[in-house]
Protein backbone atom coordinates (compact mmCIF):
# COMPACT_ATOMS: atom_id res chain seq x y z
CA UNK A 1 0.00 0.00 0.00
CA UNK A 2 1.70 3.25 -1.07
CA UNK A 3 1.98 5.75 1.73
CA UNK A 4 3.80 8.43 -0.25
CA UNK A 5 1.54 11.43 -0.62
CA UNK A 6 1.34 12.81 -4.14
CA UNK A 7 0.50 16.46 -4.45
CA UNK A 8 -1.96 17.56 -7.03
CA UNK A 9 -1.08 21.20 -7.38
CA UNK A 10 -2.46 22.65 -10.54
CA UNK A 11 -0.80 25.76 -11.91
CA UNK A 12 -2.58 29.07 -11.68
CA UNK A 13 -4.34 29.78 -14.98
CA UNK A 14 -6.56 32.55 -13.67
CA UNK A 15 -8.12 34.58 -16.49
CA UNK A 16 -6.11 32.75 -19.16
CA UNK A 17 -8.16 32.46 -22.32
CA UNK A 18 -7.81 28.82 -23.30
CA UNK A 19 -8.98 27.00 -26.40
CA UNK A 20 -8.92 23.19 -26.59
CA UNK A 21 -9.73 21.33 -29.79
CA UNK A 22 -11.30 17.92 -29.30
CA UNK A 23 -12.31 18.90 -25.78
CA UNK A 24 -15.54 16.99 -25.31
CA UNK A 25 -14.02 13.73 -24.08
CA UNK A 26 -10.89 11.86 -23.06
CA UNK A 27 -7.70 13.82 -22.53
CA UNK A 28 -9.13 17.01 -24.05
CA UNK A 29 -12.00 16.96 -21.57
CA UNK A 30 -9.63 16.38 -18.63
CA UNK A 31 -7.47 19.31 -19.77
CA UNK A 32 -10.56 21.55 -20.04
CA UNK A 33 -11.62 20.54 -16.52
CA UNK A 34 -8.17 21.31 -15.12
CA UNK A 35 -8.26 24.70 -16.81
CA UNK A 36 -11.72 25.45 -15.41
CA UNK A 37 -10.67 24.46 -11.90
CA UNK A 38 -7.69 26.76 -11.97
CA UNK A 39 -9.51 29.86 -13.05
CA UNK A 40 -9.18 29.90 -16.83
CA UNK A 41 -11.74 30.87 -19.42
CA UNK A 42 -12.32 27.73 -21.46
CA UNK A 43 -13.52 27.17 -25.00
CA UNK A 44 -13.56 23.74 -26.58
CA UNK A 45 -14.43 22.32 -29.95
CA UNK A 46 -15.87 18.93 -30.81
CA UNK A 47 -16.82 17.24 -34.03
CA UNK A 48 -19.69 14.81 -33.54
CA UNK A 49 -21.09 13.75 -30.20
CA UNK A 50 -23.48 16.37 -28.81
CA UNK A 51 -24.13 14.26 -25.71
CA UNK A 52 -20.46 14.16 -24.73
CA UNK A 53 -20.13 17.87 -25.42
CA UNK A 54 -23.11 18.66 -23.22
CA UNK A 55 -21.75 16.50 -20.39
CA UNK A 56 -18.43 18.28 -20.62
CA UNK A 57 -20.06 21.68 -20.74
CA UNK A 58 -22.04 20.84 -17.59
CA UNK A 59 -18.93 19.59 -15.79
CA UNK A 60 -16.99 22.73 -16.74
CA UNK A 61 -19.84 25.01 -15.70
CA UNK A 62 -19.92 23.27 -12.34
CA UNK A 63 -16.15 23.59 -11.90
CA UNK A 64 -16.35 27.27 -12.77
CA UNK A 65 -19.26 27.87 -10.40
CA UNK A 66 -17.27 26.33 -7.55
CA UNK A 67 -14.43 28.73 -8.26
CA UNK A 68 -14.48 31.46 -5.69
CA UNK A 69 -15.31 35.05 -6.48
CA UNK A 70 -13.87 35.57 -9.95
CA UNK A 71 -16.81 34.79 -12.19
CA UNK A 72 -17.71 38.08 -13.85
CA UNK A 73 -19.96 36.44 -16.41
CA UNK A 74 -20.04 32.64 -16.20
CA UNK A 75 -21.65 32.26 -19.63
CA UNK A 76 -18.87 34.21 -21.29
CA UNK A 77 -16.16 32.14 -19.60
CA UNK A 78 -17.26 28.92 -21.24
CA UNK A 79 -17.68 28.53 -24.99
CA UNK A 80 -18.43 25.39 -26.99
CA UNK A 81 -18.12 25.02 -30.76
CA UNK A 82 -19.14 22.14 -32.98
CA UNK A 83 -17.21 21.51 -36.18
CA UNK A 84 -14.29 19.78 -37.82
CA UNK A 85 -10.81 21.09 -37.02
CA UNK A 86 -9.93 20.45 -40.66
CA UNK A 87 -12.64 22.85 -41.85
CA UNK A 88 -11.01 26.23 -42.27
CA UNK A 89 -14.33 28.09 -42.05
CA UNK A 90 -15.05 26.47 -38.69
CA UNK A 91 -11.55 27.37 -37.47
CA UNK A 92 -11.91 30.95 -38.66
CA UNK A 93 -15.31 31.26 -37.00
CA UNK A 94 -14.12 29.89 -33.64
CA UNK A 95 -11.08 32.13 -33.40
CA UNK A 96 -12.89 35.21 -34.66
CA UNK A 97 -15.71 34.65 -32.18
CA UNK A 98 -13.27 34.22 -29.29
CA UNK A 99 -11.36 37.32 -30.33
CA UNK A 100 -14.61 39.25 -30.19
CA UNK A 101 -15.77 37.78 -26.89
CA UNK A 102 -12.50 37.56 -25.02
CA UNK A 103 -10.19 39.85 -26.94
CA UNK A 104 -7.87 36.98 -27.88
CA UNK A 105 -6.62 33.50 -27.04
CA UNK A 106 -3.67 32.94 -24.69
CA UNK A 107 -3.48 29.16 -24.87
CA UNK A 108 -4.23 26.68 -27.64
CA UNK A 109 -4.23 22.95 -26.92
CA UNK A 110 -4.64 21.00 -30.16
CA UNK A 111 -6.01 17.73 -28.90
CA UNK A 112 -8.48 16.68 -31.60
CA UNK A 113 -7.52 13.30 -32.97
CA UNK A 114 -8.97 10.40 -34.86
CA UNK A 115 -7.80 6.99 -36.03
CA UNK A 116 -8.93 3.61 -37.23
CA UNK A 117 -7.06 0.56 -35.96
CA UNK A 118 -6.28 -1.03 -39.31
CA UNK A 119 -3.31 -2.74 -40.96
CA UNK A 120 -1.61 -0.90 -43.82
CA UNK A 121 -3.26 -2.95 -46.56
CA UNK A 122 -6.76 -2.08 -45.38
CA UNK A 123 -6.28 1.67 -45.02
CA UNK A 124 -8.19 3.47 -47.76
CA UNK A 125 -6.90 6.70 -49.20
CA UNK A 126 -9.90 8.55 -47.74
CA UNK A 127 -9.03 7.21 -44.29
CA UNK A 128 -5.43 8.36 -44.67
CA UNK A 129 -6.69 11.83 -45.63
CA UNK A 130 -9.13 11.99 -42.74
CA UNK A 131 -6.52 10.99 -40.16
CA UNK A 132 -4.01 13.47 -41.59
CA UNK A 133 -6.63 16.22 -41.76
CA UNK A 134 -7.87 15.89 -38.21
CA UNK A 135 -4.59 15.13 -36.46
CA UNK A 136 -2.16 17.32 -38.40
CA UNK A 137 -3.94 19.83 -40.63
CA UNK A 138 -6.37 20.79 -37.88
CA UNK A 139 -3.45 21.61 -35.57
CA UNK A 140 -1.92 23.75 -38.32
CA UNK A 141 -5.17 25.61 -39.08
CA UNK A 142 -5.86 26.46 -35.46
CA UNK A 143 -2.23 27.42 -34.81
CA UNK A 144 -2.23 29.76 -37.78
CA UNK A 145 -5.49 31.29 -36.66
CA UNK A 146 -4.39 32.03 -33.08
CA UNK A 147 -0.72 32.82 -33.76
CA UNK A 148 -1.43 36.28 -35.12
CA UNK A 149 -3.02 37.45 -31.88
CA UNK A 150 -0.36 35.75 -29.76
CA UNK A 151 2.44 37.40 -31.72
CA UNK A 152 0.75 40.77 -31.36
CA UNK A 153 0.42 40.16 -27.62
CA UNK A 154 4.05 38.97 -27.45
CA UNK A 155 2.79 36.02 -25.42
CA UNK A 156 1.11 32.70 -25.96
CA UNK A 157 1.24 28.96 -25.38
CA UNK A 158 0.54 26.29 -27.97
CA UNK A 159 0.51 22.64 -27.03
CA UNK A 160 0.02 19.77 -29.44
CA UNK A 161 -1.08 16.37 -28.24
CA UNK A 162 0.96 13.76 -30.08
CA UNK A 163 1.26 10.08 -29.35
CA UNK A 164 3.99 7.62 -28.36
CA UNK A 165 3.33 5.70 -31.58
CA UNK A 166 5.32 8.31 -33.49
CA UNK A 167 8.23 8.05 -31.03
CA UNK A 168 8.67 4.31 -30.74
CA UNK A 169 8.95 1.46 -33.17
CA UNK A 170 5.70 -0.19 -32.18
CA UNK A 171 2.71 -1.71 -33.90
CA UNK A 172 0.44 1.26 -34.64
CA UNK A 173 -1.89 2.35 -37.43
CA UNK A 174 0.54 3.85 -39.94
CA UNK A 175 -1.59 6.86 -40.86
CA UNK A 176 -2.04 7.73 -37.19
CA UNK A 177 1.69 7.38 -36.42
CA UNK A 178 2.56 9.45 -39.48
CA UNK A 179 0.08 12.20 -38.59
CA UNK A 180 1.37 12.37 -35.02
CA UNK A 181 4.95 12.51 -36.31
CA UNK A 182 3.92 15.50 -38.42
CA UNK A 183 3.11 17.31 -35.18
CA UNK A 184 6.75 16.93 -34.13
CA UNK A 185 7.95 18.86 -37.16
CA UNK A 186 5.19 21.40 -36.67
CA UNK A 187 6.25 21.85 -33.04
CA UNK A 188 9.91 22.46 -33.80
CA UNK A 189 9.45 24.74 -36.79
CA UNK A 190 6.63 26.71 -35.13
CA UNK A 191 8.67 27.10 -31.94
CA UNK A 192 11.58 28.49 -33.92
CA UNK A 193 9.38 30.85 -35.89
CA UNK A 194 7.34 32.34 -33.05
CA UNK A 195 9.75 31.95 -30.10
CA UNK A 196 11.14 35.43 -30.53
CA UNK A 197 7.64 36.83 -29.97
CA UNK A 198 7.20 35.17 -26.61
CA UNK A 199 5.06 32.31 -27.93
CA UNK A 200 6.07 28.82 -26.88
CA UNK A 201 5.12 25.64 -28.74
CA UNK A 202 5.50 22.18 -27.25
CA UNK A 203 4.39 18.63 -27.93
CA UNK A 204 3.04 16.21 -25.35
CA UNK A 205 3.21 12.59 -26.52
CA UNK A 206 1.27 10.30 -24.16
CA UNK A 207 1.64 6.55 -23.98
CA UNK A 208 -1.41 4.33 -23.89
CA UNK A 209 -4.04 5.87 -21.62
CA UNK A 210 -7.11 4.53 -19.88
CA UNK A 211 -9.18 6.44 -22.45
CA UNK A 212 -9.23 6.82 -26.22
CA UNK A 213 -7.07 4.52 -28.32
CA UNK A 214 -6.82 1.83 -25.61
CA UNK A 215 -10.56 1.28 -25.87
CA UNK A 216 -10.17 0.41 -29.55
CA UNK A 217 -7.31 -2.07 -29.15
CA UNK A 218 -7.62 -5.82 -28.66
CA UNK A 219 -6.66 -7.06 -25.20
CA UNK A 220 -3.42 -8.71 -26.36
CA UNK A 221 -2.11 -5.37 -27.62
CA UNK A 222 -2.77 -3.76 -24.26
CA UNK A 223 -1.03 -6.61 -22.51
CA UNK A 224 1.94 -6.20 -24.85
CA UNK A 225 2.15 -2.53 -23.83
CA UNK A 226 1.94 -3.40 -20.15
CA UNK A 227 4.72 -5.98 -20.59
CA UNK A 228 7.01 -3.38 -22.13
CA UNK A 229 6.11 -0.57 -19.76
CA UNK A 230 8.26 -0.56 -16.58
CA UNK A 231 5.42 1.01 -14.58
CA UNK A 232 3.17 -1.90 -15.61
CA UNK A 233 0.06 0.17 -16.06
CA UNK A 234 -1.70 2.44 -18.53
CA UNK A 235 -1.43 6.18 -18.07
CA UNK A 236 -4.36 7.88 -16.40
CA UNK A 237 -6.04 10.74 -18.13
CA UNK A 238 -5.75 13.04 -15.09
CA UNK A 239 -1.99 12.43 -14.91
CA UNK A 240 -1.56 13.48 -18.51
CA UNK A 241 -3.85 16.48 -18.09
CA UNK A 242 -1.63 17.66 -15.23
CA UNK A 243 1.42 17.48 -17.51
CA UNK A 244 -0.44 19.47 -20.15
CA UNK A 245 -1.48 22.11 -17.63
CA UNK A 246 2.09 22.51 -16.45
CA UNK A 247 3.35 22.83 -20.02
CA UNK A 248 0.93 25.68 -20.81
CA UNK A 249 1.45 27.47 -17.50
CA UNK A 250 3.50 30.56 -16.73
CA UNK A 251 5.70 28.35 -14.57
CA UNK A 252 6.95 26.69 -17.70
CA UNK A 253 8.66 29.64 -19.33
CA UNK A 254 11.96 28.31 -20.72
CA UNK A 255 10.69 25.29 -22.62
CA UNK A 256 9.75 25.50 -26.26
CA UNK A 257 10.11 23.24 -29.26
CA UNK A 258 10.18 20.38 -26.77
CA UNK A 259 8.75 16.93 -27.14
CA UNK A 260 7.63 15.51 -23.83
CA UNK A 261 6.95 11.78 -23.95
CA UNK A 262 4.95 10.46 -21.00
CA UNK A 263 4.60 6.71 -21.34
CA UNK A 264 5.67 5.16 -18.06
CA UNK A 265 9.17 4.46 -19.38
CA UNK A 266 8.47 2.41 -22.50
CA UNK B 1 5.32 15.46 3.42
CA UNK B 2 7.73 14.79 0.58
CA UNK B 3 11.41 14.64 1.51
CA UNK B 4 13.91 15.80 -1.07
CA UNK B 5 17.66 15.33 -1.20
CA UNK B 6 19.50 17.63 -3.60
CA UNK B 7 23.04 16.80 -4.58
CA UNK B 8 24.69 20.17 -5.20
CA UNK B 9 22.39 22.61 -3.44
CA UNK B 10 24.56 25.71 -3.38
CA UNK B 11 25.03 26.20 -7.12
CA UNK B 12 22.76 28.53 -9.11
CA UNK B 13 20.17 25.92 -10.07
CA UNK B 14 20.62 23.90 -6.87
CA UNK B 15 19.91 26.84 -4.58
CA UNK B 16 16.92 27.96 -6.68
CA UNK B 17 15.63 24.41 -6.39
CA UNK B 18 16.07 24.39 -2.60
CA UNK B 19 13.81 27.44 -2.56
CA UNK B 20 11.31 26.02 -5.07
CA UNK B 21 10.88 22.69 -3.30
CA UNK B 22 10.76 24.23 0.18
CA UNK B 23 8.18 26.75 -1.00
CA UNK B 24 6.06 23.88 -2.25
CA UNK B 25 6.09 22.20 1.13
CA UNK B 26 8.83 19.61 0.75
CA UNK B 27 11.40 18.93 3.45
CA UNK B 28 14.70 19.60 1.71
CA UNK B 29 18.24 18.43 2.42
CA UNK B 30 21.02 19.58 0.15
CA UNK B 31 24.70 18.84 -0.13
CA UNK B 32 27.58 21.26 -0.52
CA UNK B 33 31.26 20.70 -0.83
CA UNK B 34 33.68 23.04 -2.48
CA UNK B 35 35.39 25.75 -0.46
CA UNK B 36 34.07 24.89 2.98
CA UNK B 37 33.80 28.34 4.68
CA UNK B 38 32.13 29.92 1.64
CA UNK B 39 29.83 26.96 1.17
CA UNK B 40 28.90 26.93 4.86
CA UNK B 41 28.13 30.63 4.74
CA UNK B 42 26.09 30.17 1.58
CA UNK B 43 24.25 27.21 3.04
CA UNK B 44 23.39 29.20 6.16
CA UNK B 45 22.24 32.17 4.08
CA UNK B 46 20.14 29.85 1.95
CA UNK B 47 18.47 28.29 4.97
CA UNK B 48 17.78 31.72 6.47
CA UNK B 49 16.42 33.06 3.17
CA UNK B 50 14.16 30.07 2.64
CA UNK B 51 12.92 30.22 6.23
CA UNK B 52 12.15 33.94 5.86
CA UNK B 53 10.36 33.39 2.53
CA UNK B 54 8.39 30.57 4.10
CA UNK B 55 7.21 32.53 7.11
CA UNK B 56 6.25 35.42 4.80
CA UNK B 57 4.35 33.04 2.51
CA UNK B 58 2.65 31.49 5.52
CA UNK B 59 1.57 34.93 6.73
CA UNK B 60 0.31 35.82 3.24
CA UNK B 61 -1.57 32.56 2.93
CA UNK B 62 -3.27 33.13 6.25
CA UNK B 63 -4.17 36.70 5.37
CA UNK B 64 -5.60 36.13 1.89
CA UNK B 65 -7.84 33.61 0.21
CA UNK B 66 -5.77 30.91 -1.44
CA UNK B 67 -5.97 30.21 -5.16
CA UNK B 68 -7.24 26.92 -6.53
CA UNK B 69 -4.96 24.10 -5.48
CA UNK B 70 -2.72 26.41 -3.46
CA UNK B 71 -3.33 24.79 -0.13
CA UNK B 72 -1.59 26.07 2.92
CA UNK B 73 1.18 23.65 3.73
CA UNK B 74 3.41 22.92 6.60
CA UNK B 75 6.80 24.40 5.75
CA UNK B 76 10.15 23.23 7.00
CA UNK B 77 13.53 24.96 6.74
CA UNK B 78 16.06 23.05 4.62
CA UNK B 79 19.11 21.30 6.02
CA UNK B 80 22.65 21.41 4.63
CA UNK B 81 24.92 18.35 4.45
CA UNK B 82 28.65 18.78 3.78
CA UNK B 83 29.85 15.96 1.56
CA UNK B 84 32.33 15.56 -1.27
CA UNK B 85 30.39 13.65 -3.95
CA UNK B 86 33.66 12.49 -5.53
CA UNK B 87 34.21 10.50 -2.31
CA UNK B 88 31.70 7.72 -2.86
CA UNK B 89 32.31 6.08 0.53
CA UNK B 90 31.56 9.37 2.29
CA UNK B 91 28.50 9.91 0.09
CA UNK B 92 27.15 6.45 0.89
CA UNK B 93 27.79 7.00 4.60
CA UNK B 94 25.64 10.17 4.54
CA UNK B 95 22.83 8.31 2.79
CA UNK B 96 22.98 5.38 5.22
CA UNK B 97 22.75 7.78 8.13
CA UNK B 98 19.60 9.31 6.62
CA UNK B 99 18.11 5.83 6.31
CA UNK B 100 19.10 4.92 9.87
CA UNK B 101 17.56 8.14 11.16
CA UNK B 102 14.34 7.34 9.28
CA UNK B 103 14.89 10.46 7.20
CA UNK B 104 15.43 8.85 3.80
CA UNK B 105 14.24 11.08 0.94
CA UNK B 106 11.62 10.06 -1.62
CA UNK B 107 12.91 12.66 -4.07
CA UNK B 108 16.55 12.61 -5.18
CA UNK B 109 17.76 15.42 -7.44
CA UNK B 110 21.26 15.27 -8.80
CA UNK B 111 22.29 18.82 -9.54
CA UNK B 112 26.07 18.55 -9.27
CA UNK B 113 28.57 18.67 -12.11
CA UNK B 114 32.17 19.57 -12.78
CA UNK B 115 32.33 22.40 -15.27
CA UNK B 116 35.67 21.52 -16.77
CA UNK B 117 36.31 23.49 -19.90
CA UNK B 118 39.91 22.33 -20.31
CA UNK B 119 40.77 21.34 -23.90
CA UNK B 120 40.30 17.62 -24.44
CA UNK B 121 43.93 16.97 -25.44
CA UNK B 122 45.31 18.11 -22.07
CA UNK B 123 42.68 16.47 -19.85
CA UNK B 124 44.15 14.26 -17.12
CA UNK B 125 42.86 10.84 -16.12
CA UNK B 126 42.16 12.23 -12.65
CA UNK B 127 40.00 15.04 -14.05
CA UNK B 128 38.06 12.48 -16.10
CA UNK B 129 37.46 10.25 -13.10
CA UNK B 130 36.48 13.10 -10.78
CA UNK B 131 34.02 14.50 -13.31
CA UNK B 132 32.29 11.17 -13.76
CA UNK B 133 32.16 10.47 -10.04
CA UNK B 134 30.55 13.80 -9.20
CA UNK B 135 28.52 14.12 -12.38
CA UNK B 136 27.11 10.61 -12.52
CA UNK B 137 28.43 7.92 -10.18
CA UNK B 138 27.30 9.75 -7.04
CA UNK B 139 23.72 9.56 -8.31
CA UNK B 140 24.11 5.86 -9.01
CA UNK B 141 25.41 5.31 -5.47
CA UNK B 142 22.48 7.26 -4.06
CA UNK B 143 19.93 5.22 -5.99
CA UNK B 144 21.67 1.99 -5.01
CA UNK B 145 21.53 2.94 -1.33
CA UNK B 146 18.02 4.37 -1.33
CA UNK B 147 16.15 2.07 -3.74
CA UNK B 148 14.97 -0.41 -1.06
CA UNK B 149 13.61 2.42 1.08
CA UNK B 150 11.92 4.05 -1.92
CA UNK B 151 10.29 0.76 -2.76
CA UNK B 152 9.17 0.21 0.83
CA UNK B 153 7.61 3.70 0.95
CA UNK B 154 5.60 3.09 -2.21
CA UNK B 155 7.72 4.94 -4.74
CA UNK B 156 9.53 8.17 -5.40
CA UNK B 157 11.31 10.32 -7.93
CA UNK B 158 14.90 10.46 -9.11
CA UNK B 159 15.88 13.43 -11.27
CA UNK B 160 19.19 14.04 -12.98
CA UNK B 161 19.81 17.63 -13.95
CA UNK B 162 22.03 17.87 -16.99
CA UNK B 163 22.88 20.11 -19.85
CA UNK B 164 22.21 17.98 -22.88
CA UNK B 165 19.18 16.13 -24.12
CA UNK B 166 21.22 13.65 -26.17
CA UNK B 167 19.32 14.74 -29.29
CA UNK B 168 21.50 17.58 -30.49
CA UNK B 169 24.97 17.86 -31.87
CA UNK B 170 26.52 20.77 -30.01
CA UNK B 171 30.11 21.96 -29.57
CA UNK B 172 30.47 21.11 -25.86
CA UNK B 173 33.59 20.39 -23.79
CA UNK B 174 34.41 16.70 -24.26
CA UNK B 175 34.51 15.67 -20.62
CA UNK B 176 31.26 17.44 -19.77
CA UNK B 177 29.54 15.86 -22.79
CA UNK B 178 30.83 12.39 -21.88
CA UNK B 179 29.61 12.71 -18.30
CA UNK B 180 26.23 13.95 -19.49
CA UNK B 181 25.95 11.03 -21.89
CA UNK B 182 26.70 8.65 -19.04
CA UNK B 183 24.08 10.35 -16.90
CA UNK B 184 21.35 10.13 -19.54
CA UNK B 185 22.16 6.45 -20.16
CA UNK B 186 21.93 5.83 -16.43
CA UNK B 187 18.53 7.54 -16.29
CA UNK B 188 17.14 5.48 -19.15
CA UNK B 189 18.33 2.18 -17.72
CA UNK B 190 17.41 2.88 -14.08
CA UNK B 191 13.91 3.87 -15.19
CA UNK B 192 13.42 0.36 -16.55
CA UNK B 193 14.73 -1.21 -13.36
CA UNK B 194 12.75 0.89 -10.91
CA UNK B 195 9.52 1.73 -12.74
CA UNK B 196 7.80 -1.38 -11.38
CA UNK B 197 8.34 -0.06 -7.86
CA UNK B 198 6.69 3.24 -8.77
CA UNK B 199 10.06 4.99 -8.75
CA UNK B 200 10.31 7.35 -11.72
CA UNK B 201 13.73 8.28 -13.04
CA UNK B 202 13.97 11.25 -15.40
CA UNK B 203 16.36 13.89 -16.60
CA UNK B 204 16.00 17.64 -17.02
CA UNK B 205 18.26 18.94 -19.78
CA UNK B 206 18.91 22.63 -19.29
CA UNK B 207 19.94 25.11 -21.92
CA UNK B 208 22.36 27.92 -21.12
CA UNK B 209 21.31 30.02 -18.14
CA UNK B 210 22.21 33.53 -17.03
CA UNK B 211 23.99 32.06 -14.01
CA UNK B 212 25.87 28.96 -12.92
CA UNK B 213 27.92 26.72 -15.18
CA UNK B 214 26.90 28.74 -18.24
CA UNK B 215 29.25 31.48 -17.06
CA UNK B 216 32.09 29.29 -18.19
CA UNK B 217 30.73 29.03 -21.73
CA UNK B 218 32.85 30.33 -24.54
CA UNK B 219 31.45 33.83 -25.34
CA UNK B 220 31.21 32.87 -29.00
CA UNK B 221 29.12 29.84 -28.13
CA UNK B 222 26.88 31.95 -25.94
CA UNK B 223 26.38 34.45 -28.77
CA UNK B 224 25.60 31.63 -31.20
CA UNK B 225 23.05 30.25 -28.78
CA UNK B 226 21.35 33.62 -28.43
CA UNK B 227 21.19 33.88 -32.20
CA UNK B 228 19.81 30.40 -32.86
CA UNK B 229 17.61 29.50 -29.90
CA UNK B 230 13.88 29.98 -30.44
CA UNK B 231 13.47 32.30 -27.46
CA UNK B 232 16.74 34.16 -28.16
CA UNK B 233 17.55 34.56 -24.51
CA UNK B 234 19.26 32.72 -21.70
CA UNK B 235 17.17 31.05 -19.03
CA UNK B 236 17.19 31.80 -15.33
CA UNK B 237 17.95 29.45 -12.47
CA UNK B 238 14.40 30.00 -11.23
CA UNK B 239 12.91 28.87 -14.53
CA UNK B 240 15.03 25.74 -14.36
CA UNK B 241 13.98 25.16 -10.74
CA UNK B 242 10.26 25.47 -11.56
CA UNK B 243 10.52 22.70 -14.14
CA UNK B 244 12.58 20.43 -11.87
CA UNK B 245 10.22 21.05 -8.95
CA UNK B 246 7.21 20.19 -11.09
CA UNK B 247 8.81 16.95 -12.16
CA UNK B 248 9.79 16.13 -8.58
CA UNK B 249 6.40 16.80 -7.00
CA UNK B 250 3.72 16.35 -9.64
CA UNK B 251 4.86 13.86 -12.25
CA UNK B 252 3.33 10.42 -12.00
CA UNK B 253 3.69 8.70 -15.40
CA UNK B 254 6.74 10.22 -17.10
CA UNK B 255 9.65 7.83 -16.68
CA UNK B 256 13.06 7.36 -18.28
CA UNK B 257 12.65 10.56 -20.25
CA UNK B 258 14.34 13.89 -20.81
CA UNK B 259 12.52 17.15 -20.14
CA UNK B 260 14.32 19.70 -22.33
CA UNK B 261 14.25 23.13 -20.69
CA UNK B 262 16.40 25.05 -23.09
CA UNK B 263 14.53 27.92 -24.73
CA UNK B 264 14.26 25.95 -27.95
CA UNK B 265 17.48 24.63 -29.47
Amino acid sequence: MPIMPIMHDLPDLRNKRCLVTGGSRGLGRAICLGMARTGAKVAFTYAHDDGDAEDTRAALAEAMAVRAGDADDPDEQLQVYKGSVADRDHVRHVVRDLNQRWGGVDVLVACAGVTQVLPLALIEEEEWDEVMDVNAKGAFLFSRAVAKGMIRARSGRILYIGNFSSERLIEAPVHFAAAKAALRGLTEAMAREVGRYGVSVNLLAPGLLDVGLANMLPQHRIEEYLDMCPMRRLGRVDELAEVALFLISEQNSFMTGAKVVVDGGL
Amino acid sequence: MRRALIFGGTGAVGSALVHALSDRGAKVRFTWNQCRPAAEAEAEALIAAVAAAQSQAQADATATATAAGDKQRQRVAPTALGVDLSDLAATRAVLRKLIDDDEAPDIIVHCAAVADVEPWHTLSDDAWERSQRIGCQALFAAVQELAPTLKARGGGDVIAVGGLDRAQSLPIPVLYAATQGMLSGLVMALAKQLGGDNVRVNMVALGPLETGLSHKLDPELRAAYLRFSAQRRLGTAEEAAHAIAWLALNNRYMNGKVLPVNGGI
